[in-house]
This record gives structure tokens, C-alpha cells and sequence, in this order.
């Protein structure tokens, strides 16, 4: 009896997990194939392929594979011109609202409504979506992978000289902190 | 050994390594230009890349080393390249305006290649696909449509990834383009 009860916690639960997947490539299906907006995918194969490069020393080895070696995909959808920026943030939170994902940060500032936010299994973040809807800009950020290190991207965007991360180093510390 | 047996066997070498030879490209391509003439078509076999990363070398030493010592090599990046295609189609061309992107994307997928990365910005579109495992590539195909056609890269072999990511580094550094602050401001 058990063995079944434990199955079907199983089955239910990738059920979920796969419907929740649908919703949002739904919404990336959508407008990805709008030539009016910025489309980027990129693959988990890129990532193991990055994650595979030889670094000079260890703590640069450390970070490269526990950081985008555990990167399954990354897709960015953008549009800044004409474009209902807060229309289309609320179709995009509406959906992302139901599939469990936490609040790691909320800012606004001056029309801009930006949104962070995660899902976590045993304290490692496996999706990562950075949402933002202006008066005329819309951009929707999704990370997926088993256990994004945010310090440890943080890290390695500052060592490619990426500016725009360091929101990420501060999350980190403050969600292990909690 | 019979003389005969050894002959089949020399033959079924040779005939392997023609296998091998011609595993890291694509035979859709091939096809695709065969029916479709690029306007420009560019071959870089082994021996040319070779000359080509041994020039490179040399310049970079005698004029790029005083004023930018940190750029690497880049003839160190193109080492494990075997072979490279290259064919472009002008934007005004009747073969660029029948491209049907999507159907040789899955013939390529369908051949056994991966897509690695897909990009639109501004109306431009790059595919990256990718033959092999991650850790030993065997070839990639690169798809770009931009203003100036549409272009067709097919590389039989791999690029040194670790130097590739050096010299990124070293452009990234030196240009503050690359950033998410666009986006979080």
C-alpha cells in the first residue's frame, strides 16, 4: 500500500512539475516566434560544453562547473519598443504566480516593475526567472538547472567583465542567510 | 593471408577513413548547395588553416603583443579545426528569399545534430548546431540571416573552446556592451 500511495506521490508530482515546464514555454512559444521581439535560447549541451573548459586555477575550475555545468537552459525573451510592457508582465506573473516559484526580490522603480524569482528543492535553486515590465519594455529571463549557484555566477560574470550581476551576489547571501 | 583478403581489407580502410573523413560535416548542407549556389563559397582545408594560424601567429607577435598583451592566440583557437565551409547568400538573391530555415534546421537535426543556441535580435537569427558529445565535438553548423543574406558556416572539427573563452573574456573586458544592467535599471 505504501509502495502505491509513494507512487503516486511520484507520478503526481511530475505530472506538476511538467505542467508547470508547459505553462511557461507556452508563453515563450508564443512570442518567440513574434519577430518583433528579442529571442534567445540557449541549450544545456552549450553550458556542459562551457562547463568542460579547462580553467587556470581551481577555485575558477570550482566555479566554472558548479556554475554553468549545472545550467540546463537559458531563454531571454525582450522587447523594448511598442510594446504594453505592464500588460504583458501581468499575462507572465499571472502564470509564473501558480507554479510555486518564491519571491526573491521585488523592486520598483519609477515605471519599471522588476521581479526575481525562484524555485528551490533541498536549498538549491533549479529555476530562476527575472521579469520586467515598463511603459515600454518587457523582459523575461528564465535559468533552469540543478542547483544555479547565483554567487557563483556572479563570480564568474565579474571575471568575463559582465556588468549587471551583482544583484545576484547579494541575493544569494541573503537567501542562505534565511 | 590470401592477396585478396588483404585488399578487401586495405579497401575497407580506406573506405572507413573516408567515413571518418567526412563524418564532422553535414551531408544536408551539402545537398542544400548543391540544388541552392551560394553567391560566395569559401573552402579553409586543414594545410589553409594551418598557414593562416601560423600567420596570424607571427603578426600577432611582431605588432599586437607591445600594444595588447593580453590577447590570445588566435591561432591557438582554430588548432582543432579540421576543415571549414562557408557559403553566403546575398539579401537579394531569389535563393536567400526561398531559405526555408525551419525545414533545414530539422533536416540538420534529423542528421543528428544538436541545436546548441538559437538568437533573434533586431530581425537577425543565428543557429548554432553541434555533431558529437559535448566534451568531443565533431563538427558544428552555424546559421546566420542578417542584412547581408544569409550565410552557412560548416566547421568539421572543433575550435580550442579554452582559448575561444580567453579571447571573449579579453572582448568583454575591453567593451561594456555585454551587460544585464540594461535590463535590471
Amino acid at each position: 500500500m505504501k509502495k502505491i500511495v509513494l507512487t503516486m506521490i511520484m507520478v503526481f508530482a511530475a505530472v506538476s512539475v511538467n505542467a508547470q515546464n508547459k505553462a511557461l514555454a507556452k508563453f515563450f512559444d508564443k512570442y518567440a516566434a513574434d519577430p518583433s521581439f528579442t529571442h534567445i535560447n540557449i541549450s544545456g549541451k552549450m553550458f556542459e560544453m562551457i562547463g568542460s573548459l579547462e580553467m587556470d586555477n581551481a577555485e575558477e575550475q570550482q566555479m566554472i562547473s558548479e556554475s554553468l555545468g549545472k545550467i540546463q537552459s537559458v531563454q531571454v525573451l525582450v522587447k523594448e519598443k511598442n510594446v504594453n510592457g505592464p500588460e504583458m508582465y501581468d499575462e507572465a506573473f499571472s502564470l509564473i504566480k501558480s507554479q510555486n516559484f518564491d519571491e526573491l526580490m521585488s523592486v520598483r522603480e519609477e515605471e519599471n516593475d522588476v521581479k526575481i524569482m525562484i524555485q528551490e528543492k533541498d536549498n538549491k535553486i533549479n529555476d530562476l526567472i527575472v521579469l520586467v515590465g515598463g511603459e515600454n519594455e518587457f523582459v523575461l529571463l528564465n535559468i533552469r538547472g540543478n542547483g544555479i549557484d547565483l554567487n557563483m555566477l556572479y563570480k564568474l560574470s565579474s571575471k568575463m567583465g559582465m556588468k549587471g550581476f551583482e544583484q545576484f551576489e547579494m541575493l544569494e547571501k541573503s537567501r542562505k542567510g534565511n | 593471408m590470401s592477396s585478396k583478403v588483404k585488399r578487401f581489407l586495405l579497401v575497407l580502410a580506406g573506405l572507413s577513413l573516408l567515413g571518418i573523413a567526412s563524418f564532422g560535416q553535414s551531408r544536408v548542407v551539402e545537398d542544400y548547395r548543391q540544388n541552392n549556389p551560394a553567391e560566395m563559397k569559401l573552402f579553409f582545408y586543414k594545410s589553409t588553416l594551418r598557414m593562416y594560424a601560423k600567420l596570424q601567429k607571427q603578426l600577432q607577435e611582431e605588432f599586437m603583443d607591445e600594444d595588447f598583451p593580453e590577447v590570445p592566440q588566435l591561432s591557438e583557437m582554430i588548432k582543432g579545426i579540421e576543415k571549414v565551409k562557408f557559403f553566403n547568400y546575398p539579401p537579394d538573391s531569389l535563393n536567400t528569399r526561398l531559405i526555408d530555415l525551419q525545414k533545414l534546421s530539422a533536416d540538420v537535426l534529423e542528421e543528428g545534430y544538436e541545436e546548441m543556441a538559437t538568437a533573434r535580435v533586431e530581425g537577425n537569427q543565428l543557429t548554432i548546431f553541434m555533431l558529437g558529445e559535448s566534451d568531443q565535438p565533431n563538427g558544428f553548423l552555424i546559421f546566420t540571416k542578417m542584412e547581408n543574406g544569409f550565410t552557412i558556416i560548416d566547421i568539421e572539427g572543433s575550435p580550442n573552446f579554452n582559448q575561444l573563452f580567453n579571447f571573449s573574456t579579453y572582448l568583454n573586458k575591453s567593451s561594456s556592451s555585454l551587460s544585464l544592467s540594461g535590463i535590471l535599471n
